[in-house]
């Protein structure tokens, strides 16, 4: 499934680039993340989520692709629930352009999602997608704000 | 040789069922039920992807995990298969990807097995399933069925496409193109048959249990076990006389259990494997993504007429979703239809092709009418276009239409020869039930003062083929059985009487019906025969029980064996100078002090009955909708159904059948659709988002008859089982197009959810405006 989301913060591209290429800041904002192993550009990590009536511990693992000139990132992500409910493979990208005030940030993720959370958590997704990203937004605002 | 149907005969009457006591008080002994001490539970990891290889199994978390026995891959059991899974049916040039119980290097769909596990418990098992951990490699799913059809991307590759057959039923394509070319009137139609998941009301379940000297029984909630004892015993190299199969009560099947399945052939095999009883049930989300599921085809269908509306010719095409394999009547299903697309009219020019193709998801199989609820669905709904198109009433076009009255057989343009046929009374009783003038005068108030109620009237006159089936026919298509029945009778020393039927039923009453023919025949109280069915042991011979043909092809059989006795008797009653009870005769026959020279001793007698032709059953439904302008919703207010079975056994039966029959046929009209995503997900396999109608959302339809006798058996009967559902789809929608004519609507989507009609009628309101 294509899911978009974008957000504008007020600090200039470069900046963001910096911050949002940051691995161990951005996965603090991530909500129920936690980073279990960073090298280089290779992350590993566990997310818990709820999707519909599937409570989810997705084990996953990252690797990430830097094109600093053009601000854009590739992420190619993949991961498993730790009970089989569910399973998500695919590709993140990231760009950041400037804005009117700032930067815009956009985040395009096609991800293959099967398994049960697929069957049934699949009215939900986007709507989950949305919140989370959501709260990833005013983490990121807040810890540039505060930092 | 005809049945008795005098007045004191019980052939005929609504006698209560026999079978229904002990279901009701929950006494009934279903698979699920058995005791079976010292058994083992078995559960089967399932894919979550529809296309990969499979790269690795660890199943070292599994086997620690706690109650577990074993855990078995694919690649561990794929000796034990002698064969792979079995297709019975074999259209030419037909293309088929070898496929085994579980997946050994690739999947092809979501719920494929790829391990099983063996534990003490059956929650032991389903939770170490979840401990398998495979490795896929991911491949790109097809989904879609024209994009199958392109080879963009090839599901199995040893086979070059994903195109399984093309099957063409086309005597005469000139005279057809020709008919097209110089018709006055053409309508072109095209329309989509969902794919729908099975439902019964008991999941499917096995045990296996290993006996002794080496022999195996299964049980198996399945309607064909002598059919499936030939299958196991070779898949897995048993011989045939140490297998017995038995289906205990069968809470409903609908052709979802006309199948050898991976589980039977597993339980089975781990049984003797662990010398111990296998058991397994299915879970209900098993059952929507590994038990096959029904229809999944596009049609078209093209009718040229004259101006008055006579059809001159029909060309139809159908393009078959196959899912990942070919189970046993996978290829069978639109094939079978493919005889029907002129439906009870007098077509004289016929053109029929169909492509099927296999896609990454469950496989499809037979369903409650198999093939001929699509073809009756085309014609009727394409017939209807016709009439509004030249501005005829439905009901007049199809008296314009219909094949005049016959009672011995008729040749039609697709080379079936129908049995018996007289479609204008079922239709005007019909529109005498429903009312129809009144129904279409109040349409027209309604239309003229703007009502946003809008009345729908939709007719159906629909044929079916069953009675499966003349042997030789079979042979045609390279199916590999035959269509006969058997039957044993046997008349105890005490006079009660045996009946043993090769026919397996789950839930249509043969105990009652066929203990009704002998009783007639025999002349004895109902109560002292027993009908004894479903067990290879003790019916020694069978063809089992689906494609409406229990009673065409089983209940001749048990009436000819009855025969076989009367005569028997009546040599008795000479020999003896003085007429016999049954009981006298049976003890002179079981005695055998005083037998005629040359009669053997024992008063029994064994029929297999191949019958010469197919049964037709027909009739005319008709469904009266109220569709709410401002939410989509649908009411729908009648459902009247004229069925015409022939000669009826038991009528409260046949109004059964035919009562379940127009549910699932209007349930796929307004209610169930099996929705996949491009990556081939199942959406909706739960009742959360899987729309099952419940009772309380049905009306009380009217049901009435006519008969017409069939000519194919002694009982002339034409049967019922599926007659409802091959009925019901196409009067639901004809009636929602009906209407939604003001809004210019010419078709809607199965299921006609109360989206998809609002936004018809939004459609229709803004082409209005222009």
């Amino acid at each position: 499934m294509l899911l978009t989301n974008q957000f504008t913060i007020p600090v200039p591209p470069e900046a963001a680039w910096i911050l949002l290429t940051d691995v161990e800041r951005v996965a603090a904002c991530m909500p129920g993340a936690t980073l279990t192993y960073l090298e280089g550009d290779t992350f590993k990590g566990i997310i818990k989520i709820k999707v519909g009536p599937i409570n989810a511990v997705f084990q996953g693992q990252a690797q990430l692709t830097k094109d600093d000139l053009n601000k854009t990132a590739i992420i190619l992500v993949s991961g498993e629930d730790t009970k089989g409910q569910g399973f998500a493979k695919g590709t993140i990208t990231a760009k950041i352009v400037p804005a009117v005030v700032g930067s815009m940030v956009t985040f395009e993720t096609n991800v293959m999602i099967t398994g049960r959370m697929a069957s049934f958590g699949r009215s939900s997704m986007t709507d989950i997608s949305d919140q989370l990203f959501a709260q990833f937004v005013s983490c990121v605002k807040r810890d540039l704000l505060g930092g | 040789m005809t049945m008795t149907q005098g007045k004191n005969s019980i052939i005929g009457q609504s006698i209560l069922r026999r079978e229904d006591a002990e279901i009701l008080t929950g006494e009934a002994v279903y698979v699920d039920d058995m005791i079976v001490d010292g058994s083992l539970w078995m559960a089967v990891t399932r894919s979550h992807v529809a296309r990969a290889r499979i790269v690795s199994i660890d199943i070292d978390q599994a086997l620690a995990s706690s109650g577990v026995i074993a855990v078995y891959t694919g690649k561990d059991l794929q000796d034990l298969w002698q064969i792979p899974m079995f297709t019975g049916w074999s259209t030419a040039g037909q293309k088929s990807p070898a496929h085994y119980p579980l997946a050994i290097d690739e999947v092809n769909y979501v719920g494929e097995g790829v391990a099983v596990v063996v534990a003490k418990t059956r929650t032991q098992a389903i939770d170490a399933t979840h401990l398998v951990w495979v490795d896929y490699d991911y491949l790109p799913p097809v989904v879609d069925l024209e994009d199958a059809l392109t080879d963009r991307e090839v599901i199995h590759t040893e086979l070059g496409t994903n195109r399984s057959y093309t099957w063409k039923l086309q005597p005469h394509e000139d005279a057809v193109q020709a008919a097209f070319d110089s018709a006055e009137e053409v309508v072109h139609c095209r329309y989509i048959q969902q794919r729908l998941i099975p439902n019964s009301i008991e999941p499917r379940g096995v045990v296996a249990v290993p006996e002794r000297r080496g022999a195996y029984t299964l049980y198996s909630s399945t309607q064909i076990p002598h059919i499936l004892r030939l299958l196991l015993a070779l898949t897995l190299g048993i011989k045939e006389t140490k297998l017995r199969v038995v289906a205990p009560n069968v809470g409903g099947a609908f052709g979802s259990k006309l199948n050898i399945y991976p589980e039977e052939v597993l339980a089975l095999a781990l049984a003797r494997k662990h010398r111990k009883p296998v058991r397994w049930r299915e879970m209900r989300s098993e059952n929507a993504m590994a038990t096959t599921h029904g229809r999944g085809e596009i049609q078209t269908i093209s009718l040229a007429a004259t101006s008055e509306g006579k059809i001159t010719a029909v060309k139809a095409s159908t393009l078959a979703d196959m899912g990942a394999y070919l189970r046993l009547l996978t290829p069978a299903i639109p094939v079978f239809g493919g005889f029907l697309f002129s439906g009870v009219y007098d077509i004289p020019l016929y053109s029929f092709e169909c492509t099927s193709v296999f896609t990454n998801k469950t496989p499809t199989d037979a369903y409650r009418g198999a093939g001929r609820p699509e073809a009756s669905y085309a014609i009727e709904r394409a017939i209807d276009t016709l009439a509004y198109k030249i501005g005829l009433d439905p009901a007049e076009i199809r008296r314009r239409n219909y094949i005049p009255p016959f009672t011995d057989g008729h040749l039609i343009a697709s080379t079936l020869t129908y049995d018996s046929g007289n479609y204008e009374p079922a239709l005007d009783k019909a529109l005498n039930l429903v009312g129809y003038t009144e129904l279409r005068a109040e349409q027209k108030a309604r239309r003229k003062r703007a009502s946003t109620k809008h009345l729908g009237i939709g007719i159906s006159s629909y044929i079916e083929i069953c009675g499966l089936a003349p042997s030789g026919w079979m042979s045609g298509f390279g199916a590999v059985i035959g269509g006969w029945e058997s039957s044993r009778v046997q008349v105890q020393p005490t006079g009660v009487v045996e009946v043993i039927t090769g026919t397996a039923p789950h839930g249509q009453g043969h105990e009652t019906s066929w203990a009704q023919i002998a009783a007639d025949k025999l002349n004895v109280p109902l109560d002292s025969v027993e009908v004894l069915h479903s067990d290879t042991s003790i019916s020694p011979h069978g063809l089992d029980t689906y494609g409406s043909r229990s009673l065409a092809v089983g209940g001749t059989a048990v009436a000819l064996s009855c025969d076989k006795i009367l005569a028997k008797i009546a040599l008795l009653e000479a020999w003896a100078g003085h007429p016999l009870t049954l009981a006298e005769a049976a003890f002179m026959a079981y005695d055998a002090h005083n037998l005629p020279p040359g009669m053997e001793p024992n008063l029994s007698a064994e029929t297999s009955y191949n019958p010469p032709n197919f049964t037709y059953p027909f009739g005319t439904h008709i469904c009266v909708v109220e569709i709410d302008e401002e939410t989509g919703a649908i009411e729908i207010l009648r459902y009247v159904a004229v069925d015409d079975v022939g000669n009826k056994v038991n009528p409260m039966i046949v109004d059964g059948q035919i009562q379940g029959g127009i549910v699932q046929g209007l349930a796929q009209a307004l209610f169930e659709e099996a929705c996949y995503d491009q990556d081939g997900n199942l959406l909706n396999g739960t009742f959360a988002e899987y729309l099952l109608p419940y009772a309380s959302e049905m009306l009380s339809f009217e049901l009435d008859h006519t008969v017409t006798p069939s000519p194919t058996n002694p009982l002339g009967a034409k049967g019922a089982g599926e007659a409802g559902t091959i009925g019901a789809a196409q009067a639901a929608i004809n009636a929602v197009v009906d209407a939604l004519r003001p809004f210019g609507v010419e078709d809607i989507r199965m299921p006609a959810h109360p989206e998809r009609v609002w936004k018809a009628i939004q459609e229709g309101k803004i082409y209005a405006a222009d």
